[in-house]
C-alpha cells in the first residue's frame, strides 16, 4: 500500500471518480424501464431492472463521498497536482514503479498481440522467457549462463507441458 | 448427518480419490509454502484443471489443495520467517524464532499436528451445524437472502478493509455492480453490456478471481523482490510437541472455535482467524510476554484457528450458498461450475453432499498429517525456488486458467482487466475479498430483492417485520454504525462511565 498521505490525496482522486461512477449508474438506472409493459403491469417500479442499479448507484456515491470528506479532512486538495507531478518526476529512480509497469506491458502485449499471432506454445515460451530473464538475470555475474540455459529450458517446458495437460487428458484446445 | 458422514468417509476413499487428494494436497503445501501463491489461488488455478472431472472428483482435489494451501504457510513462516500467504503470517512470530533456535522440526511438526485438529474441529462443526443452518434457512424468503447477501458483503468488507471500513463496502458495492452487468434475469433486459455479446452472459467469477488474486500477487512479489531470508536448512527431530498441545487442550478448543467462528462469517477469511487466535491466546495466556520470543502456543494457536476455519467457511457455502472466505468463494464458483447450486435445498437435492464434503476434509487432514511431516525437506528446496521463476509461470497459468473455462479470449481480457484495477485499488487501500464476495452475491441480491418487493406489492414493510430480517437488519446496521467516530465514543464513553460505577 502506499504511504498514509500519498494514500489520502490518491483517496481525494479515486473518490470523485467512484462518485462520478455512482453519478453514472443512477443516470443509466433512470433510462431503463420503470413501468414495464414485459411483466404485464401498469407500473411496478419493483421490478425494474434499473432498481438494483440505482440503489447501488446511490451508495457508492454515499461511500465514496465518506472516503472524500475523510481524505479532504485530512490532507485537503492543495498540492495533488504538485504530489502527481513529483511522482512523474521521481519516475526515473523509481524502480518498483519501472518494474509494475514493465510487468504490465509485458502481460498486455503477451495476451493483445501475442496470443493467437503465432503456436500458443512458442508465443507462450517467448513470453516467459523475457518474463524471467527481466528478474533473474540482473545481478547474475558468474551464473549468467547457467541462467539462460534454465530460463530457456523453463520457458520450453512449461507451455508444451501444460498444451499437452490440456489437449490431450482435459480436451481443452489451446487458444 | 453422523452416521452419512461416515458412510461417505468409507465410501468416498476409491484408489483414484486417494491419488487425487493426495497430489492436490501436495500441490496445495507447495503452493501454500511459496510466498505470494495463495491458497485462493490454488484452488481458482485447480477448478480450471478439474473441470472435466466429475463432481465428486473435483471437489476431492479442491478441497485436498485448499486444505493444503491454509497448511503450507506454516512451512516457510516457520523455515523462512515470510509466511506464504496471509493465512500463515502470525504463525511467522513465533515459528520463525523456534526454528532459529534449532527446533524447527518440532515447530512444524507441532503445526502439522495443530493444523490436523483444527481441520477436525471444523468438520465436526460443518456436520453438527449444518443441519441446523438449513433448518433456518429454509425459512428464509427473498427478503432475507437479500439482506444475508447485503449483510455478507458489508460485514466481508469491514473486516478486510486494510485502511478504512467503508472502502472495504465500497469494494463490496463494485462487485455487486460486476454481478449487474448482462442480462438481468426477471426482464431479460441487457445492463450495461454497451452492445458487447460477451457480457451478455454477465461476468464470469474465476477469471475475476483468477486476475486479482493472481497479476497483483506477481506486480508485488517481483515489485519488491530485493527482499532477501534466509532458510532455515537444519530441520532437526520431526517429533510434535505432544506436552504442549495437551497443557493447552482448552486453547486448541478455543482456536478452533474462533476458527470457525470466523469461517461462517462471509469472506472473512483464514489469516483474520488465525490473527484473532493468536491474539486470544497471547492475551489469556499467563505468560503474555513469552508471545514473540519462540512460544510454542502461538503457533498452535495461529495454525488450529486457520484450519478449522475451513470447515467454518464452507458451511455457510452449502447451505445458504454464501462463502465464507475466499477461497471458499471460489470453491462456491467451482460448484456452479459443476451444475451444483449450493443452498439451503441442496441437502434435499444431493443428501449425501454435506457428509461427502466432510468426509473430504477428513481425509484432507490425514493426509497434510503425512505429507506434511514427509515434506518438510522438499519444502526446504521448493522455497528456494526464486521468485523470479515462479512468478512469470503463475501470470501464465492465470492466462490459460481463464481461457480454458470458456474457451473465450474475452475471459483473458477481463483477467488481465481485473488484475491490473485490482493491484492498483489494493495500493490505495481497497481490498478484493468484498469485491469477490460481491460478484458472487449480486444476483441473488438483485433477483431477491425485487421478488421480495413483488411479494409484498411494493412494500416494505417484510423487511422491517419478519423475524430474521429484523436480525439481519439490526446486524447491518451495527456493523455499519460502528465504523462511526461518534458511536464508537458513544459506546466508549458509557462503558467507561459503567466501569466507574
Amino acid at each position: 500500500m502506499l504511504p498514509e498521505r500519498a494514500r489520502r490525496k490518491a483517496d481525494i482522486v479515486f473518490s470523485s471518480f467512484m462518485i462520478v461512477l455512482g453519478l453514472v449508474m443512477l443516470y443509466a438506472a433512470s433510462q431503463m424501464p420503470w413501468s414495464s409493459a414485459r411483466t404485464g403491469g401498469g407500473s411496478q417500479w419493483y421490478l425494474s431492472p434499473g432498481l438494483y442499479p440505482a440503489i447501488l448507484g446511490t451508495l457508492l456515491v454515499i461511500f465514496s463521498a465518506r472516503v472524500l470528506v475523510a481524505a479532504w479532512k485530512e490532507v485537503g486538495g492543495t498540492d495533488i497536482s504538485a504530489m502527481f507531478t513529483g511522482w512523474v518526476r521521481g519516475l526515473p529512480q523509481n524502480r518498483g514503479v519501472q518494474n509494475v509497469v514493465f510487468m504490465m506491458v509485458l502481460v498486455g502485449v503477451y495476451i493483445f498481440f501475442g496470443i493467437g499471432s503465432a503456436d500458443f506454445r512458442v508465443v507462450s515460451a517467448i513470453f516467459l522467457f523475457l518474463f524471467i530473464a527481466a528478474f533473474w538475470w540482473p545481478d547474475s555475474g558468474k551464473k549468467l549462463p547457467m541462467r539462460i540455459a534454465a530460463t530457456a529450458a523453463i520457458a520450453a517446458a512449461v507451455p508444451t507441458l501444460m498444451a499437452y495437460i490440456f489437449t490431450t487428458h482435459l480436451f481443452v484446445p489451446m487458444p | 448427518m453422523l452416521q452419512s458422514f461416515l458412510v461417505q468417509l468409507v465410501e468416498i476413499a476409491t484408489p483414484i480419490n486417494m491419488l487425487v487428494m493426495v497430489s492436490a494436497t501436495a500441490l496445495g503445501i507447495i503452493f501454500g509454502a511459496l510466498p505470494g501463491l495463495t491458497a485462493t489461488l490454488a484452488v481458482a488455478l485447480l477448478s480450471t484443471l478439474t473441470f472435466g472431472f466429475s463432481t465428486e472428483l473435483a471437489m476431492v482435489a479442491l478441497i485436498g489443495a485448499y486444505v493444503g494451501a491454509i497448511y503450507g504457510p506454516s512451512h516457510s513462516s516457520i523455515l523462512l520467517g515470510i509466511p506464504g500467504s496471509a493465512a500463515g503470517a502470525a504463525t511467522a512470530i513465533d515459528g520463525h524464532i523456534l526454528a532459529k533456535q534449532g527446533k524447527s522440526g518440532i515447530a512444524i511438526a507441532t503445526a502439522t499436528l495443530a493444523s490436523v485438529i483444527g481441520t477436525i474441529i471444523g468438520l465436526i462443526a460443518m456436520v453438527l451445524l449444518s443441519p441446523l443452518l438449513v433448518e433456518l434457512a429454509l425459512n428464509f424468503t427473498s427478503v432475507e437472502f437479500f439482506l444475508l447477501a447485503l449483510f455478507g458483503v458489508l460485514i466481508c468488507g469491514s473486516l478486510t478493509a486494510p485502511d478504512m471500513p467503508v472502502k472495504g463496502w465500497i469494494a463490496g458495492i463494485f462487485g455487486l455492480m460486476l454481478a449487474g452487468i448482462g442480462i438481468e434475469t426477471i426482464q431479460g433486459y441487457q445492463r450495461f453490456t454497451f452492445g458487447n455479446p460477451n457480457l451478455a452472459g454477465g461476468i464470469d467469477v474465476v477469471p475475476v478471481i483468477l486476475g486479482g488474486f493472481a497479476l497483483p500477487q506477481v506486480f508485488r512479489v517481483l515489485r519488491d523482490r530485493e527482499m532477501k531470508q534466509t532458510i532455515v536448512t537444519n530441520i532437526g527431530s520431526l517429533m510434535p510437541d505432544w506436552l504442549a498441545i495437551w497443557r493447552n487442550k482448552f486453547g486448541v478448543m478455543r482456536s478452533g472455535a474462533i476458527g470457525v467462528g470466523v469461517g461462517v462469517i462471509p469472506g472473512v477469511g483464514e489469516d483474520i482467524a488465525a490473527w484473532a487466535s493468536y491474539d486470544a491466546a497471547r492475551k489469556l495466556d499467563p505468560k503474555p510476554e513469552s508471545y514473540g520470543t519462540g512460544n510454542v502456543r502461538g503457533v498452535i494457536a495461529a495454525e488450529t484457528a486457520n484450519n478449522a476455519c475451513i470447515g467454518g467457511a464452507i458451511i455457510p457455502v452449502l447451505t445458504l450458498g454464501v462463502p465464507g472466505s475466499p477461497p471458499a468463494a471460489m470453491l462456491l464458483g467451482a460448484l456452479n461450475l459443476h451444475g451444483v447450486r449450493p443452498g439451503p435445498m441442496l441437502a434435499f437435492e444431493f443428501p449425501n453432499f454435506i457428509p461427502q464434503m466432510a468426509a473430504m476434509l477428513a481425509w484432507a487432514s490425514l493426509t497434510i498429517l503425512v505429507l506434511g511431516l514427509l515434506m518438510v525437506r522438499i519444502s526446504v528446496q521448493v522455497l528456494r525456488i526464486p521468485t523470479a521463476i515462479l512468478m512469470p509461470v503463475v501470470a501464465f497459468l492465470a492466462v490459460l486458467g481463464s481461457y480454458s473455462l470458456g474457451l473465450n479470449m474475452f475471459n483473458i481480457y477481463m483477467m488481465f482487466f481485473f488484475g491490473v484495477v485490482v493491484y492498483l485499488l489494493e495500493e490505495i487501500g481497497y481490498p478484493i475479498a468484498p469485491a469477490v464476495i460481491g460478484l458472487l452475491l449480486g444476483n441473488m441480491a438483485d433477483v431477491s430483492l425485487r421478488r421480495a418487493l413483488l411479494a409484498s406489492g411494493g412494500s416494505v414493510e417484510p423487511f422491517v417485520t419478519r423475524p430474521l430480517a429484523i436480525l439481519f437488519l439490526a446486524l447491518i446496521i451495527i456493523s455499519l454504525s460502528f465504523q462511526s467516530t461518534f458511536v464508537r465514543n458513544l459506546f466508549s464513553r458509557t462503558f467507561r462511565r459503567r466501569a466507574k460505577v
